[in-house]
């Protein structure tokens, strides 16, 4: 299977998402590559990276729900936990022994795209219409939010 | 082939459930429009796309419901569950060549007609 192309199809308009949801491409991309290694160790690592760094995304997501005052952040929330249970599982898996590469990178494919273009689709317009009301507080708000969600992983507080 | 053309009457008014509906048709018209050439990976996946998209929506649906405070929460939980299940036997009759990709379209559009008009239209109606 062929690596994850972005495209402006993608593009949620919500900088600090986008970035995000590309950095996951990438892991994704990672992925696709140390599973044509066959290097047993370099594919756990790739899997714990991006699944680490998808639920710190999620929960900057939920936040920013939240702060958005989008009123559906709880349904969200629980679709998140929904799949990061399902990767957790995947995850053991892997850690058992089972090579389940194959199909937790289909999985992965499937669900970035989908997420993207309709999960979030639905909180977009809620998010942007916070920022625009609220610019300055929210700049700040954004700032503190990524240092204290992604630590020091998060381009944007590199 | 559209097996499914979405209409007003599938509108539950909430903007969100009404999306997700919409995209389940989607999936339903993508699997009935598969003919015989289509190749089984290209089927197979968006079945698999299809049963992901439904199980989330499932979710985000029982989620909803519980914080309005929906009183049959349970009874339909076991509905979405029975259906989970019955996706998961037709993906495995699926990948056995017993069912093919119209035959699927055409159980999960029956499906979704009786989940939008009984459970759902209920359901959401209350919880307006």
């Amino acid at each position: 299977m062929a690596h994850l192309i972005w495209n402006d199809e993608l593009d949620t308009g919500i900088e600090v998402i986008d970035g995000q949801h590309r950095q996951i491409v990438d892991y994704i991309n990672h992925l696709h590559d140390a599973r044509q290694t066959g290097d047993r160790e370099a594919i756990g690592e790739v899997i714990n990276e991006l699944i680490d760094y998808t639920l710190s995304h999620f929960a900057f997501e939920e936040e920013l729900m939240e702060e958005a005052g989008y009123p559906f952040s709880r349904p969200h929330k629980r679709v998140h936990e929904v799949f990061t249970k399902r990767v957790g599982e995947y995850q053991l898996r892997y850690r058992a022994g089972e090579d389940i590469s194959a199909e937790l990178h289909a999985l992965l494919m499937r669900w970035l795209v989908g997420h993207i273009k309709n999960d979030d689709a639905a909180y977009v317009g809620a998010v942007k219409a916070h920022t625009h009301a609220d610019v300055a507080q929210h700049g700040g708000w954004l700032a503190r939010t990524l240092g204290r969600v992604f630590g020091g992983l998060h381009p944007a507080t590199r | 082939m559209t097996v499914v053309v979405w209409t007003r009457a599938f509108e539950t008014g909430i903007r969100e459930i009404d999306d997700q509906h919409r995209r389940l048709v989607d999936y339903i018209n993508e699997l009935a429009a598969a003919d015989t050439g289509s190749l089984p990976e290209t089927v197979g996946d968006v079945l698999e796309s299809a049963i992901d998209y439904t199980l989330y929506h499932f979710a985000f649906e029982e989620c909803l419901l519980e914080t309005r405070g929906y009183p049959h929460l349970e009874a339909h939980r076991r509905v979405h569950a029975g259906f989970a299940g019955d996706l998961q036997q037709m993906k495995q009759q699926f990948n056995a060549g017993r069912l093919d990709a119209r035959e699927l379209g055409g159980s999960l559009s029956r499906w979704l007609f009786e989940h939008i008009s009984n459970a759902d239209t209920a359901a959401t109606r209350f919880s307006q």
